[in-house]
């Protein structure tokens, strides 16, 4: 080989070294502008992941305040409807008393019969109150004394008379207030299964008394309806004794 | 009141403060559009006027027909007659007690399964006993106990339905 030959060759072995270095290094600087775009995307995404976790965490916590909000509305709710039932309970009750009071003030004054009022008090004893042991008494002007005037599951024998102050039962014909056991001091002897002793009243006069025994085995003791149904016997049962005696007097 | 269970004149429905205690079982929705609802029947038996009146007076806001007896051989006629859908019985009545009245009607195939409450003052547990021996679906004790009257009286209701519904 001559040494132009040579020199032609070489030149050309450079050039294409040269050139494969500028290719190379083209495809490097696409590679770089590749990579950079690369990293642009990704820090565009990872912001907008960043974006979309911040959402889901707001919304999260917006769920949680929801939640609780929730749980405190349906406890609420729960607490009102106890109230409610509550309420209801407690109208069905006094429901139940107003019936009762009524009941009795209406078979009271619904005979002008003195044995039918006598065994509308009875019954309301025995039905509404709930004793089948009782003794109604009229206070007779001239003796002073209680007469015995109609008995239920008692000896009538044993109170047939009783003197105003003598024991519980002529003791309330004095005060003319309704006397309850364990209020104040025991009765006398033959008094002992006394649960209650009603004074008949009207216009705050004694008429006569309604003594109440034994209370049957299944109440258990006087409930406030109780008393409130003493304190309607002891006027209505009056004046409806007193109305009867008016009709028998009217009649003759 | 009379054997048909007509007001008398101690009665506060014939002045409208109740509502009308009818003698037949018949039901009273008509003509109003809606569907027509069979109401149920309840006998109600007892000598006495006050309880009378007060179940009546507990039971006015249930719409019920309520037929009304006052004796214990009424409580059984009426109870064949008027086939109520559950039967209220005083223990203690004249001609027949609630025990024989309610042993009688379940002798009869038309009341053999008809709920039948005894109510009573006698709360012994061997009267309790008796009245169950007798075939009382319960027994309630006087004096009466509004809310449990009223649980008792609608247990035994939707009991018949649901044995009607079968």
């Amino acid at each position: 080989m001559t040494d132009s030959a040579k020199d032609g060759s070489g030149r050309h072995y450079v050039e294409r070294v040269r050139q494969g270095a500028q290719r190379y290094g083209q495809e490097l600087l696409e590679e770089n502008d590749r990579l950079r775009g690369l990293v642009v995307s990704l820090e565009t995404e990872k912001q907008n992941l960043r974006d979309q976790l911040e959402l889901i965490r707001s919304e999260a916590e917006r769920s949680g305040r929801e939640q609780a909000d929730l749980q405190q509305r349906v406890s609420e709710i729960e607490s009102e409807s106890r109230r409610f039932a509550e309420q209801f309970v407690e109208i069905e009750r006094q429901n139940s008393n107003l019936a009762n009071l009524y009941v009795a003030s209406y078979q009271l004054v619904s005979t002008l019969d003195r044995n039918q009022v006598l065994q509308v008090i009875q019954e309301i004893l025995a039905n509404l109150v709930g004793s089948e042991e009782i003794a109604v008494f009229e206070l007779e002007p001239t003796t002073g004394s209680l007469r015995l005037i109609a008995a239920n599951g008692i000896d009538p024998a044993a109170y047939a008379r009783v003197a105003k102050g003598q024991g519980v039962i002529g003791q309330v014909a004095i005060t003319g207030e309704t006397w309850i056991a364990g209020s104040d001091g025991a009765g006398q002897e033959g008094e002992e299964r006394l649960t209650a002793c009603v004074p008949l009243k009207l216009e705050d006069r004694v008429t006569g008394a309604i003594a109440v025994f034994r209370l049957l085995p299944q109440k258990n003791g006087l409930e406030p309806v109780d008393r409130e149904l003493f304190d309607l016997l002891a006027t209505h049962a009056a004046m409806a004794l007193h109305c009867t005696a008016l009709h028998r007097l009217a009649k003759v | 009141m009379s054997s048909s269970g007509a007001v008398s004149r101690n009665d506060p429905t014939a002045e409208g403060i109740l509502p009308k205690v009818t003698g037949t079982g018949l039901a009273q929705c008509r003509g109003n559009g809606r569907p027509r609802v069979e109401r149920k029947t309840v006998l109600l038996a007892d000598d006495s006027n006050t309880i009378l009146m007060m179940e009546k007076m507990l039971l006015a806001r249930e719409n019920y027909n309520l037929v009304i007896a006052k004796d214990g051989q009424e409580a059984y006629d009426m109870a064949l007659s008027e086939k109520p859908n559950l039967i209220v019985l005083d223990v203690v009545m004249p001609k027949l007690t609630g025990f024989e009245v309610c042993q009688k009607l379940r002798q009869q195939e038309q009341t053999r399964t008809t709920p039948i409450l005894l109510m009573t003052t006698r709360g012994e547990e061997e009267n309790v006993k008796k009245g169950y021996e007798a075939g009382c679906s319960d027994y309630l004790t006087k004096p009466i106990n509004a809310a449990e009257f009223l649980a008792k009286l609608r247990l035994h209701l939707l009991g018949d339905a649901e044995a009607s519904r079968s």
